[in-house]
């Protein structure tokens, strides 16, 4: 998505990869859930 | 008369863009929350998913929690390259399979800290989410250290997954709180930013597209955040 006054390669990058960088958080969550709280 | 004729063609164009991105959004939303729900609550569906024979995790638990990450890697290499259908059927795999995952939230976590985290959650999103359209401050610089903050947050928690520490995991939460309540306020504004440009037809649908499932992730990682915060354990 393309940035307002953001001319940097590096934060464009970033801001492309919300949806990955998001889901990679949540399965990093769910699988502390899931080893801790439920199998732990 | 035409400068007045332009300002509410621009308005226009953003409403019809902000439609379409929340459209996306509460699609991917009732997809997730109703296959969580559906298989969080039935014990029966949920050990034929994810346990398997011998009381251990699944193959179907694994292919069940990477696949999102694939698909989404799928959808924002291929946004300017598949088309409108292909990127459809994308989302709602996604989406889909993100509810799969969520649902294990339903075996750790009493509904009545379900809901009113989901509530807690909601109010911060839409607070927040309102201050990144309407304020005039340039939320660029704020939105990157967020960035760098998840992507430590992201380490963080996979290294806690074998530490385990209790404490860790607190603050870990505490700071995803302020990253993802603050990377809604920075994603807003530069929808903002995008529903400006004009765009129309395809185009704008992809973006709305992507746009309603960035701040789909941002909801849940807040509802997730404040979830391990807020929320009891069974």
């Amino acid at each position: 998505m393309g940035g307002q006054s953001n001319d940097k390669k590096g934060d464009t990058f970033f801001e492309s990869s919300t949806v990955a960088l998001g889901t990679l958080y949540t399965l990093a969550l769910l699988g502390i859930i899931v080893y801790i709280l439920i199998w732990g | 008369m035409s400068e007045y004729n332009n300002h509410y063609h621009a308005a226009d164009a953003t409403r019809v863009f902000f439609r379409s991105v929340y459209t996306y959004m509460f699609g991917a939303l009732a997809i997730s929350g109703i296959l969580a729900y559906v298989v969080g609550t039935n014990l029966d569906y949920f050990a034929k998913l994810f346990i398997a024979a011998d009381g251990g995790i699944s193959f179907t638990f694994w292919v069940v929690i990477f696949s999102p990450l694939l698909i989404s890697i799928a959808i924002q290499w291929g946004v300017e390259r598949f088309s409108m259908g292909t990127l459809t059927l994308l989302f709602i795999a996604y989406s889909a399979l993100m509810g799969l995952s969520l649902s294990t939230i339903f075996i750790a976590f009493p509904m009545g800290d379900i809901i009113r985290t989901f509530f807690v959650s909601a109010g911060a999103f839409g607070g927040m989410a309102f201050l990144g359209y309407t304020t005039k401050v340039d939320l660029t610089k704020f939105g990157s250290l967020l960035y760098m903050l998840l992507i430590g947050m992201i380490i963080a928690s996979i290294v806690n997954m074998f530490t385990k520490s209790g404490e860790f995991d607190f603050i870990i939460s505490c700071i995803g709180v302020f990253v993802f309540t603050g990377l809604t306020a920075y994603q807003m504004q530069q929808l903002k930013a995008v529903s400006q440009q004009g765009l129309s037809g395809e185009r704008m649908q992809k973006m709305s597209l992507i746009g309603g499932l960035q701040l789909y992730i941002l909801f849940i990682n807040l509802f997730l955040s404040l979830l391990r915060l807020l929320g009891g354990r069974d």
